[in-house]
């Protein structure tokens, strides 16, 4: 599912002619099969999230490769990536970034409209989403209306819609309760066992990371240690 | 994303800022406005000025002076069916000129108006207008100008008191009564060249037909047209034989060509020359006043649209402050997979409908205003100057060309006002969107 090859990547800092450099990731290398659960655990600043970006296509990478799903994506234009990205790649995000002004219905319905699915077909995916969120009673609620598990619930419906056979978990349960926290990871779970989901997860919390098929560790920006096997 | 979708998007967006959508959209439609209704003079005056000359058929009208065969006195009926033959002329006038003439009815005279005798066929191809009666049918019929009336005064009056300062006769030796319909004494008097004594016909003619006014009210016609076989009649009784041809057919003083439309003008001037015709157009005269007055309106489009860019600065101030507002939205819908084309496109429609609302309001009310100024400002200037304003001057006039430059100039530029906050839209990085960092 996911293909990284010799990945660096390093951020400029500064003013021209003042600038330096500043390393993040050294020729990462990781493969992540289909239907697989990855989480991606390391300190602050070990290059976990710059990682994650590149692999959404925020950002590319300064040198090396990455594929998905079979298809090189190293190098993409933003709008080529954005549009790849909403066909295949979900996100969450760890303070659910929800758009306020909409419901959490409208907030669901989201990527339906940017692919141009039809008005009929949108409304029944998204009662069928929220359904299996089991927020099918909070349609009409806007975001602050809502408590932290309820708006991650939400953002999770949100970047299911489109069925994509990846999502990318960017510290999904840095904002939850731990009772929260168990709920989601038992619904992230049960995505991947009925749906054969791909996840791959950061995070900085053991619980978390004990639910995936394979635990990571980034640190100093080099690919530390493996717990797990990888599936063949 | 379908089209429907963005423009569902727009209405939200502009929901959530009503008084600040309010408030461009008044900035551009008083830019738009104050574009017409500048330009609106120029098209006005314009307006005024040529439709005279346009409703007097003056356009397409070519006046033949003369031949390149300098001997021969005028245009004989040979000439005309020349004339008639050329492609694309829809009538020729021929004209007699009568000698000295004066109209006698019931102890009032109409002295020396201007008076020709002409084929009635050829005058209804021509376009004459009756403003009353009909036009003559039998030999001794005539038709008068509209303003005919107004020179009959009282015989026996001293010319220093009969006359008005307008050159017409005084209200109390003005003859009141209608005179359609009237029989009339028509004396025409002639002065041989070889000294003679002059001599003087009569005949009693019927007022059948009363011309229409002519679109200028301010200038006076006092003039008769007669039958051909009247002006014969005439002439055989003074003895007048300039008139004709040694076989007796009648030479013609003047003659004017009617073309079928404006544009063919130029092609029957040639085709005149050709045949040796000496004539002249109006149409030469009208070009240069066209391109005058096209060249002011284009000067005044210009000025107006000054007011135009400076609603359009308001324009991008809102739809700035509108990407600098919701760039976390956009960094959320970038992450999830929007298109940097799609949200650019959803403001640009944005600022197109702000220019697009704005250009329509403000041409609504430049017609409305235009309106008011054209009703309004003669009564106005009628009280101060104490003086009749003529019913063909238009102050204002907004034709569908200066409201679609108009609204095309307020699109344009507000497209392009709108565009730099729309690619600022499309530039917002994600990440810091997200970490809300814009």
């Amino acid at each position: 599912m996911i293909t990284i090859k010799q990945v660096s990547h390093h951020y400029t800092m500064g003013k021209k002619a003042k600038e330096t450099i500043v390393p993040v990731l050294h020729g990462i290398d990781l493969h992540v099969g289909k239907g697989e659960i990855v989480s991606l655990i390391g300190k602050s600043g070990s290059g976990k999230s710059t990682l994650l970006h590149i692999i959404g296509g925020f950002i590319q990478p300064t040198s090396g490769e990455v594929a998905i799903n079979g298809t090189m994506i190293t190098g993409w234009d933003e709008g080529r990536l954005a549009d790849f990205r909403l066909e295949h790649i979900g996100y969450i995000f760890q303070n659910f970034q929800l758009i306020p002004s909409m419901t959490a219905a409208q907030n669901i319905e989201l990527p339906l409209i940017l692919n141009g699915t039809p008005k009929q077909k949108r409304k029944q995916k998204v009662e069928d989403i929220l359904r299996q969120v089991e927020l099918e009673a909070f349609p009409e609620h806007y975001p602050s209306e809502l408590s932290g598990g309820q708006q991650q619930r939400v953002a999770i419906a949100r970047a299911l819609i489109l069925d994509p056979p990846l999502i990318l978990a960017d510290e999904p349960t840095g904002s939850l309760d731990s009772d929260t926290e168990a709920d989601l990871l038992s619904l992230i779970r049960k995505l991947n066992k009925q749906a054969g989901i791909t996840f791959l997860i950061i995070t900085h919390d053991q619980e978390v990371a004990a639910i995936a098929d394979r635990q990571l560790e980034i640190r100093d920006g080099q690919m530390l240690k493996v717990k797990g096997v990888m599936p063949v | 994303m379908t089209f429907k979708d963005k423009w569902r998007f727009v209405q939200q967006n502009m929901k959530k800022n009503k008084v600040r959508v309010f408030m461009t959209i008044l900035a551009a439609a008083m830019g738009s406005c104050f574009l017409i209704v500048l330009a609106s003079v120029g098209f006005g005056l314009h307006d005024s000025l040529i439709k005279d000359e346009l409703e007097s058929r003056a356009v397409t009208k070519i006046d033949i002076y003369g031949t390149s065969d300098e001997d021969q006195l005028g245009f004989t009926t040979k000439n005309i069916s020349e004339l008639k033959q050329i492609e694309n002329v829809d009538a020729v006038r021929q004209i007699q000129s009568l000698d000295e003439t004066n109209f006698h009815l019931d102890g009032y005279t109409n002295e020396m108006p201007s008076a020709i005798a002409v084929d009635f066929e050829n005058e209804k191809q021509a376009g004459i207008e009756l403003g009353s009666g009909r036009l003559p049918e039998k030999k001794n019929e005539i038709v008068v100008s509209s303003d005919f009336a107004k020179f009959l005064g009282k015989d026996g009056v001293e010319e220093k008191d009969k006359f008005a300062e307008d050159g017409t006769i005084k209200s109390e030796h003005l003859y009141k009564e209608e005179v359609l319909n009237k029989e009339i004494e028509l004396e025409v008097s002639t002065f041989p060249e070889d000294g003679s004594e002059p001599r003087t016909a009569t005949e009693k003619v019927q007022i059948v037909g009363i011309e229409a006014a002519p679109a200028n009210e301010y200038i006076y016609t006092n003039s008769v047209k007669t039958t051909l076989e009247l002006k014969r009649t005439l002439d055989e009784a003074l003895h007048v034989t300039d008139s004709y041809t040694e076989q007796g057919d009648p030479l013609f003083d003047q003659v004017e060509v009617y073309a079928s439309n404006a544009e063919s003008v130029e092609t029957i001037l040639k085709s005149l020359d050709e045949k040796g015709y000496l004539a002249y157009s109006n149409l030469e005269e009208l070009k240069n006043i066209n391109i005058l007055f096209n060249v002011a309106k284009a000067g005044l489009i210009i000025v107006g649209t000054i007011a135009v860019l400076i609603a359009s600065i308001g324009i991008y101030n809102t739809m700035t402050m509108a990407v600098t507002e919701r760039a976390p939205d956009i960094g959320i819908m970038k992450a999830i997979g929007a298109n940097p084309k799609t949200i650019k496109q959803i403001f640009l429609m944005e600022s197109t409908f702000i220019g697009l609302a704005g250009a329509l309001i403000g041409t609504a009310v430049a017609y409305l205003i235009s309106f008011l100024v054209n009703a309004g400002v003669p009564m106005i200037l009628e009280q101060i100057f104490e003086e009749e304003i003529p019913a063909t001057l238009q102050l204002s006039s907004i034709p569908f060309l200066l409201a679609a430059i108009s609204i095309t100039i307020c699109l344009v530029v507000t497209i392009l006002s709108g565009s730099r906050p729309a690619k600022q839209a499309t530039n917002v990085d994600v990440l810091r969107a997200l970490r809300r960092e814009i």
